[in-house]
Protein backbone atom coordinates (compact mmCIF):
# COMPACT_ATOMS: atom_id res chain seq x y z
CA UNK A 1 0.00 0.00 0.00
CA UNK A 2 1.38 3.49 -1.04
CA UNK A 3 2.27 5.84 2.32
CA UNK A 4 0.38 8.87 2.30
CA UNK A 5 3.48 10.80 3.03
CA UNK A 6 3.85 14.48 2.34
CA UNK A 7 7.03 16.83 1.99
CA UNK A 8 6.03 20.21 2.48
CA UNK A 9 8.80 23.61 2.74
CA UNK A 10 7.94 26.48 4.98
CA UNK A 11 9.32 29.49 4.10
CA UNK A 12 8.58 31.63 7.61
CA UNK A 13 9.72 35.00 6.62
CA UNK A 14 10.06 38.21 8.78
CA UNK A 15 7.30 40.12 6.21
CA UNK A 16 5.62 36.95 4.38
CA UNK A 17 5.59 33.56 4.52
CA UNK A 18 5.31 30.63 1.81
CA UNK A 19 4.82 27.13 1.48
CA UNK A 20 5.79 24.62 -1.09
CA UNK A 21 4.83 20.88 -1.83
CA UNK A 22 7.13 18.19 -3.88
CA UNK A 23 5.27 17.41 -7.10
CA UNK A 24 7.08 15.20 -9.39
CA UNK A 25 9.87 15.65 -7.62
CA UNK A 26 9.85 19.87 -8.39
CA UNK A 27 8.77 22.07 -5.55
CA UNK A 28 5.59 23.93 -6.38
CA UNK A 29 4.30 27.16 -3.70
CA UNK A 30 1.06 26.46 -2.80
CA UNK A 31 -1.69 29.48 -3.08
CA UNK A 32 -3.00 30.27 -0.32
CA UNK A 33 -6.93 31.09 0.38
CA UNK A 34 -7.02 34.18 -1.39
CA UNK A 35 -5.11 32.60 -4.15
CA UNK A 36 -1.88 34.46 -3.16
CA UNK A 37 1.27 32.69 -3.42
CA UNK A 38 2.73 34.55 -0.28
CA UNK A 39 0.95 35.36 2.75
CA UNK A 40 1.94 38.20 5.43
CA UNK A 41 3.02 36.82 8.54
CA UNK A 42 0.62 38.15 10.32
CA UNK A 43 -1.77 36.52 12.94
CA UNK A 44 -4.64 38.04 14.92
CA UNK A 45 -7.17 36.97 17.46
CA UNK A 46 -10.51 38.21 17.28
CA UNK A 47 -12.71 36.98 19.57
CA UNK A 48 -12.62 33.28 19.44
CA UNK A 49 -11.71 33.60 15.71
CA UNK A 50 -7.97 33.27 14.84
CA UNK A 51 -7.22 35.58 11.31
CA UNK A 52 -3.99 34.65 9.32
CA UNK A 53 -2.00 36.38 6.43
CA UNK A 54 -3.64 39.72 4.72
CA UNK A 55 -6.97 39.49 6.06
CA UNK A 56 -5.43 39.67 9.96
CA UNK A 57 -3.06 42.70 8.52
CA UNK A 58 -6.07 44.59 7.43
CA UNK A 59 -7.51 44.72 10.52
CA UNK A 60 -4.61 45.43 12.61
CA UNK A 61 -5.16 49.01 13.26
CA UNK A 62 -8.44 48.48 14.91
CA UNK A 63 -7.00 44.79 16.87
CA UNK A 64 -3.71 46.35 17.49
CA UNK A 65 -3.38 44.50 20.91
CA UNK A 66 -4.11 40.96 19.49
CA UNK A 67 -2.75 41.51 15.81
CA UNK A 68 1.33 40.19 15.91
CA UNK A 69 3.50 40.74 13.48
CA UNK A 70 7.58 39.91 13.02
CA UNK A 71 7.06 37.57 15.85
CA UNK A 72 10.20 35.47 13.85
CA UNK A 73 12.17 37.53 15.71
CA UNK A 74 11.09 35.95 19.25
CA UNK A 75 10.89 32.47 18.16
CA UNK A 76 11.94 30.67 20.62
CA UNK A 77 11.17 33.03 23.23
CA UNK A 78 8.54 31.93 26.04
CA UNK A 79 5.77 34.27 25.74
CA UNK B 1 28.30 -52.09 -6.17
CA UNK B 2 27.33 -50.24 -8.44
CA UNK B 3 23.97 -49.77 -7.01
CA UNK B 4 25.71 -47.79 -4.30
CA UNK B 5 27.21 -45.95 -6.96
CA UNK B 6 23.76 -45.15 -8.55
CA UNK B 7 22.66 -44.38 -4.96
CA UNK B 8 25.55 -42.23 -4.06
CA UNK B 9 25.04 -40.47 -7.39
CA UNK B 10 20.94 -39.69 -6.92
CA UNK B 11 22.21 -38.59 -3.57
CA UNK B 12 24.69 -35.91 -5.20
CA UNK B 13 22.00 -34.92 -7.66
CA UNK B 14 19.12 -34.04 -5.31
CA UNK B 15 22.05 -32.47 -2.82
CA UNK B 16 22.56 -30.28 -5.96
CA UNK B 17 18.58 -29.93 -6.34
CA UNK B 18 17.74 -28.86 -3.03
CA UNK B 19 20.56 -26.22 -2.61
CA UNK B 20 19.09 -24.64 -6.34
CA UNK B 21 15.63 -25.13 -5.08
CA UNK B 22 17.17 -23.07 -1.46
CA UNK B 23 18.80 -20.62 -4.22
CA UNK B 24 15.54 -20.52 -6.08
CA UNK B 25 13.71 -19.69 -2.92
CA UNK B 26 16.21 -16.90 -2.33
CA UNK B 27 15.50 -15.46 -5.50
CA UNK B 28 12.05 -15.73 -5.18
CA UNK B 29 12.10 -13.69 -2.12
CA UNK B 30 14.14 -11.37 -3.35
CA UNK B 31 12.20 -10.47 -6.81
CA UNK B 32 8.75 -10.52 -4.04
CA UNK B 33 10.62 -7.81 -2.38
CA UNK B 34 11.32 -6.15 -5.57
CA UNK B 35 7.84 -6.24 -6.86
CA UNK B 36 6.41 -5.35 -3.37
CA UNK B 37 8.92 -2.00 -4.17
CA UNK B 38 7.61 -1.54 -7.49
CA UNK B 39 4.23 -1.55 -6.52
CA UNK B 40 4.07 0.45 -4.10
CA UNK B 41 6.54 2.74 -6.23
CA UNK B 42 3.81 2.52 -8.93
CA UNK B 43 1.01 3.49 -6.55
CA UNK B 44 2.57 6.74 -4.94
CA UNK B 45 3.45 7.52 -8.62
CA UNK B 46 -0.06 6.79 -9.65
CA UNK B 47 -1.31 8.97 -6.47
CA UNK B 48 1.24 11.48 -7.49
CA UNK B 49 0.27 11.77 -11.09
CA UNK B 50 -3.35 12.11 -9.95
CA UNK B 51 -1.93 14.87 -7.52
CA UNK B 52 -0.63 17.05 -10.07
CA UNK B 53 -3.16 16.26 -12.68
CA UNK B 54 -5.65 18.03 -10.26
CA UNK B 55 -3.35 20.55 -9.09
CA UNK B 56 -2.57 21.55 -12.78
CA UNK B 57 -6.34 21.43 -13.58
CA UNK B 58 -7.01 24.05 -11.02
CA UNK B 59 -4.21 25.89 -11.83
CA UNK B 60 -5.55 25.87 -15.79
CA UNK B 61 -8.63 26.96 -14.75
CA UNK B 62 -7.19 29.57 -12.18
CA UNK B 63 -5.40 30.68 -15.02
CA UNK B 64 -8.53 30.73 -17.79
CA UNK B 65 -10.39 33.11 -14.86
CA UNK B 66 -7.74 35.53 -13.74
CA UNK B 67 -6.06 35.91 -17.43
CA UNK B 68 -7.66 39.02 -17.23
CA UNK B 69 -6.60 40.02 -13.69
CA UNK B 70 -3.78 42.25 -14.43
CA UNK B 71 -5.31 44.85 -17.13
CA UNK B 72 -8.29 45.03 -15.11
CA UNK B 73 -6.72 45.72 -11.45
CA UNK B 74 -4.67 48.66 -13.81
CA UNK B 75 -8.46 49.40 -15.09
CA UNK B 76 -9.36 49.79 -11.14
CA UNK B 77 -7.01 52.77 -10.66
CA UNK B 78 -8.82 54.73 -13.92
CA UNK B 79 -12.13 53.86 -12.31
CA UNK B 80 -10.70 55.66 -8.98
CA UNK B 81 -9.91 58.70 -10.97
CA UNK B 82 -13.27 58.79 -12.52
CA UNK B 83 -14.56 58.34 -9.31
CA UNK B 84 -12.42 61.54 -8.09
CA UNK B 85 -13.25 63.33 -10.80
CA UNK B 86 -17.04 62.99 -10.50
CA UNK B 87 -16.52 63.80 -6.48
CA UNK B 88 -15.12 67.14 -6.86
CA UNK B 89 -17.70 70.11 -7.38
CA UNK B 90 -17.77 71.27 -11.09
CA UNK B 91 -19.37 74.24 -12.72
CA UNK B 92 -19.79 72.47 -16.21
CA UNK B 93 -22.73 70.06 -15.80
CA UNK B 94 -22.54 68.63 -19.26
CA UNK B 95 -19.44 67.96 -19.30
CA UNK B 96 -19.71 66.35 -15.74
CA UNK B 97 -22.48 64.41 -17.23
CA UNK B 98 -20.54 62.89 -19.63
CA UNK B 99 -17.30 61.90 -17.58
CA UNK B 100 -20.22 59.91 -15.46
CA UNK B 101 -21.18 58.63 -18.81
CA UNK B 102 -17.68 57.00 -19.62
CA UNK B 103 -17.25 55.98 -16.21
CA UNK B 104 -20.78 54.09 -16.07
CA UNK B 105 -19.57 52.40 -19.55
CA UNK B 106 -16.38 51.50 -18.51
CA UNK B 107 -17.57 50.30 -14.84
CA UNK B 108 -20.25 48.05 -16.95
CA UNK B 109 -17.65 46.62 -19.14
CA UNK B 110 -15.59 45.65 -16.05
CA UNK B 111 -18.45 43.91 -14.39
CA UNK B 112 -18.86 42.10 -17.79
CA UNK B 113 -15.57 40.79 -16.81
CA UNK B 114 -17.09 39.73 -13.45
CA UNK B 115 -15.79 42.56 -11.69
CA UNK B 116 -17.62 43.92 -8.60
CA UNK B 117 -17.57 47.00 -6.19
CA UNK B 118 -17.14 46.32 -2.86
CA UNK B 119 -19.96 47.81 -0.87
CA UNK B 120 -18.38 50.08 2.28
CA UNK B 121 -20.06 53.15 3.48
CA UNK B 122 -22.22 52.45 6.17
CA UNK B 123 -21.46 48.35 6.51
CA UNK B 124 -19.88 46.67 9.27
CA UNK B 125 -16.17 46.44 9.32
CA UNK B 126 -15.26 43.36 7.61
CA UNK B 127 -11.62 42.73 7.04
CA UNK B 128 -12.16 39.83 3.89
CA UNK B 129 -13.53 43.19 1.86
CA UNK B 130 -11.90 45.95 4.05
CA UNK B 131 -8.65 47.73 5.18
CA UNK B 132 -8.75 49.71 8.11
CA UNK B 133 -6.52 52.41 7.67
CA UNK B 134 -7.79 55.00 10.39
CA UNK B 135 -9.98 55.11 13.31
CA UNK B 136 -12.80 57.54 13.90
CA UNK B 137 -14.11 58.14 17.04
CA UNK B 138 -18.12 59.20 16.43
CA UNK B 139 -21.56 58.38 18.56
CA UNK B 140 -23.48 58.47 15.22
CA UNK B 141 -22.24 55.06 14.10
CA UNK B 142 -22.31 51.81 16.39
CA UNK B 143 -18.93 50.78 16.77
CA UNK B 144 -17.42 48.85 14.09
CA UNK B 145 -18.83 50.71 11.34
CA UNK B 146 -17.17 51.78 7.82
CA UNK B 147 -17.88 55.49 8.10
CA UNK B 148 -15.49 56.89 5.22
CA UNK B 149 -14.62 55.14 1.92
CA UNK B 150 -10.88 56.11 1.37
CA UNK B 151 -10.09 53.81 -2.06
CA UNK B 152 -13.21 51.41 -3.18
CA UNK B 153 -11.83 48.26 -3.22
CA UNK B 154 -13.04 45.28 -6.22
CA UNK B 155 -13.60 41.64 -6.19
CA UNK B 156 -12.81 39.87 -9.41
CA UNK B 157 -14.82 36.68 -9.61
CA UNK B 158 -14.82 35.80 -5.77
CA UNK B 159 -11.42 36.98 -5.33
CA UNK B 160 -11.00 40.54 -3.61
CA UNK B 161 -8.50 42.09 -6.32
CA UNK B 162 -8.06 45.18 -3.63
CA UNK B 163 -9.91 45.74 -0.41
CA UNK B 164 -11.60 48.53 0.12
CA UNK B 165 -9.34 50.90 2.27
CA UNK B 166 -11.41 52.57 5.26
CA UNK B 167 -12.21 54.17 7.81
CA UNK B 168 -13.78 52.26 11.17
CA UNK B 169 -16.31 53.83 13.78
CA UNK B 170 -15.41 53.34 17.37
CA UNK B 171 -16.89 54.82 20.17
CA UNK B 172 -16.29 58.13 21.32
CA UNK B 173 -13.75 58.44 24.15
CA UNK B 174 -12.65 61.16 26.72
CA UNK B 175 -9.83 62.73 25.14
CA UNK B 176 -5.87 61.35 26.22
CA UNK B 177 -6.93 58.42 25.76
CA UNK B 178 -5.42 56.27 23.45
CA UNK B 179 -7.05 55.81 19.96
CA UNK B 180 -5.51 52.42 19.00
CA UNK B 181 -7.92 50.83 20.54
CA UNK B 182 -9.72 47.29 20.00
CA UNK B 183 -13.56 48.05 18.16
CA UNK B 184 -13.99 44.50 18.40
CA UNK B 185 -14.03 44.42 22.79
CA UNK B 186 -11.43 42.21 22.98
Amino acid sequence: MATKEKIIGIDLGTTNSAVSIVVGGEPVVITNKEGERITPSVVAFKGQEVLVGSIAKRQSILNSENTVFFRKEVYGEEV
Amino acid sequence: MVQEHWVKRLKKQLEELNSKVEELNVKVMELEKEKENYRDLFLRKAAEFENYKKLMKDELQKSIDFANEGIIRNLTSILDHFRLALNTPSSDEVFRKGVEMIYNELLQALRYEGLEVINSLGCTFDENFHEAIDIVETDEFPPGTVVEEVQPGYVLKGKVIRPARVKVSKKKVEKNHDLRGDVYGN
